[in-house]
């Protein structure tokens, strides 16, 4: 109901929006949908994500934004993680078929003057499983004649995960939710148990010369509360005996990135670099190094094609099989996950996207309509590289993601 | 104006060489940002759509989500908020 209420009013602002450019400096509407797609024979995993914003600006210090997002999810996972020592018993890897539908709606406004602005922003998620409630500031300001910028933004969620009602129970005899059935309701079997997320986010971007400019982003992050999947069990006796995934119920994170966009005359190509470290203290260490390049190929048709290389050490308690007796003081012994993201491993990422605008001239209006509009297209294929993950020693196959998207933005 | 440099205190003060290290590298970019000075009519190229760090915003955090999904680690982007979606 609540949700139902959130869409009402994001409609109602749309209307009201809609109504507002002949009055405002401009309104825009944009878009999109993104498809995610593991094209294997056992998974078939697939998220249709459209989305939906709109913003227009009433005077020329404030900007009011909305937004509706959308996440479809069909597949099917695997619900037990066992290790290799038990791949001669069958069926101890079991797939359970995953349909779910999660809406995202956004609304804020930013007040800008001369030098500096701030951005506000409210965003509630909801699923069958899982529910976020989140507000975010930002603010910022330029200086040395607009040649650096500096925002400091933060971040804090209130969510809620779905879980069996067992709290009560020695964490290896918890079990996994098979359902979501009667998440969020007074149903006794299940519970909702908190989970708080706070990040925050400094970036500084410094102009160099006429055609080279870089940003410093130093962001981090704690999460406190429920952080494994409810519904993942791990094998972690001999014998079979497997429990409810089990993570520490904190995680600090930090990250520092390094970004930089040069343009180069001779191949008049926007190229652009992006480096990032991150660590936490789940002990998980990260690179990522990416190249991109941009060009116009038509003065209204730009082209984009990038690569990415991301490579990670796995966190302190992973273990692709946790039935070998660990000491129950340490970390494998305290702590089990079949998680896939926790497990070393190294990701390749490699796309292009072209984008086309068109402009109307002075007062003009573009189909009647439109002072700007753009239409972008993409697609991005993704291929990990499992170093020490399997499924009872047998290597996942869903290890290629096909990520094509499509935008469509009108300013009026 | 050029920022200037605070005076260095020697090491038997207590200062250690990597943080004197630090601050040297802090110094050089303050007075590096100092001396970048790029007019608003040298503009045209950093203005353009290809040459903005957030010009695709919303789409790259489509993607982020996604590699979210599929890696271990977040951050060096905008600040995250909205929901798990962590099928």
């Amino acid at each position: 109901m609540q949700l139902r209420h959130l869409i009402a009013g994001l409609a109602c602002a749309s209307v009201f929006l809609s109504a507002l450019p002949s009055r405002s400096q401009m309104a825009e509407v944009d878009l999109r949908t993104q498809i995610f797609h593991e094209p294997s024979t056992r998974s078939k995993m697939t998220v249709y994500t459209p989305e939906v914003s709109i913003s227009a600006a009433p005077s020329q210090a404030l900007r009011v934004f909305a937004s509706y997002q959308a996440d479809a999810v069909t597949g099917a996972s695997e619900s037990v993680k066992a290790g290799p020592l038990l791949s001669a018993t069958p069926d101890i890897v079991s797939r359970a078929s995953v349909r779910d539908f999660r809406h995202i709606a956004s609304g804020g406004f930013s007040l800008e003057r001369a030098h500096t602005r701030l951005n506000a922003s409210y965003t509630h998620g909801t699923e069958n499983d899982y529910r976020s409630n989140s507000f975010a500031v930002a603010a910022g300001t330029d200086f040395l004649q607009r040649n650096a910028d500096v925002e400091i933004g933060y971040s804090r969620g209130f969510d809620e995960v779905c879980s069996l009602a067992q709290r009560t129970l020695p964490v290896t005899l918890r079990q996994g939710l098979d359902t979501s059935d009667g998440c969020f309701t007074a149903d006794e079997r299940v519970e909702a148990l908190p989970i708080s997320i706070d990040n925050f986010r400094v970036a500084w971007t410094q102009t160099w010369t006429p055609v080279l400019t870089t940003q410093f982003i130093f962001s981090g992050g704690l999460q406190h509360g429920f952080l494994g999947n409810p519904y993942r069990q791990v094998v972690i006796g001999p014998t079979g005996q497997a429990a409810q995934e089990n993570h520490p119920d904190d995680r600090i994170r930090t990250a520092l990135a390094f970004r930089l966009k040069y343009y180069s005359r001779l191949l008049k190509t926007a190229l652009g670099m992006f480096a990032r470290g991150y660590r936490d203290s789940w002990e998980l260490q990260s690179l990522t190094y990416e190249l991109q390049a941009e060009r116009y190929v038509q003065p209204w048709l730009a082209l984009l094609v990038h690569g990415r290389v991301y490579v990670q050490s796995g966190a302190s308690f992973w273990s692709d099989d946790y039935t070998g007796g660990e000491p129950s003081t340490g970390p494998r012994g305290q702590f089990w996950s079949g998680d896939r993201e926790l497990s070393p491993l190294t990701t390749l990422l490699g796309g292009a996207r072209l984008t086309g605008t068109w402009r109307a001239a002075g007062g003009a209006r573009w189909a009647g309509a439109f002072r700007e509009f753009s239409v972008g297209v993409s697609l991005d294929l993704l291929q990990t590289f499992l170093s020490d993950f399997t499924w009872a020693g047998e290597k996942p196959d869903d290890t290629v993601v096909m990520l094509p998207s499509l935008s469509a933005t009108g300013s009026f | 104006m050029s920022p200037r440099c605070p005076g260095f205190r020697s090491r038997k003060h207590g200062l250690v060489p990597a943080r004197s290290a630090m601050l040297s590298v802090l110094c050089a970019l303050l007075t590096l940002m100092g001396c970048a000075a790029v007019r608003p009519e040298q503009r045209a190229i950093l203005a353009d759509r290809i040459m903005q760090f957030g010009a695709n915003a919303r789409g790259q955090a489509a993607l982020e989500h996604a590699l979210e999904n599929r890696e271990g680690s977040l951050g060096g982007g905008s600040v995250q908020v909205g929901g798990c979606g962590c099928n």
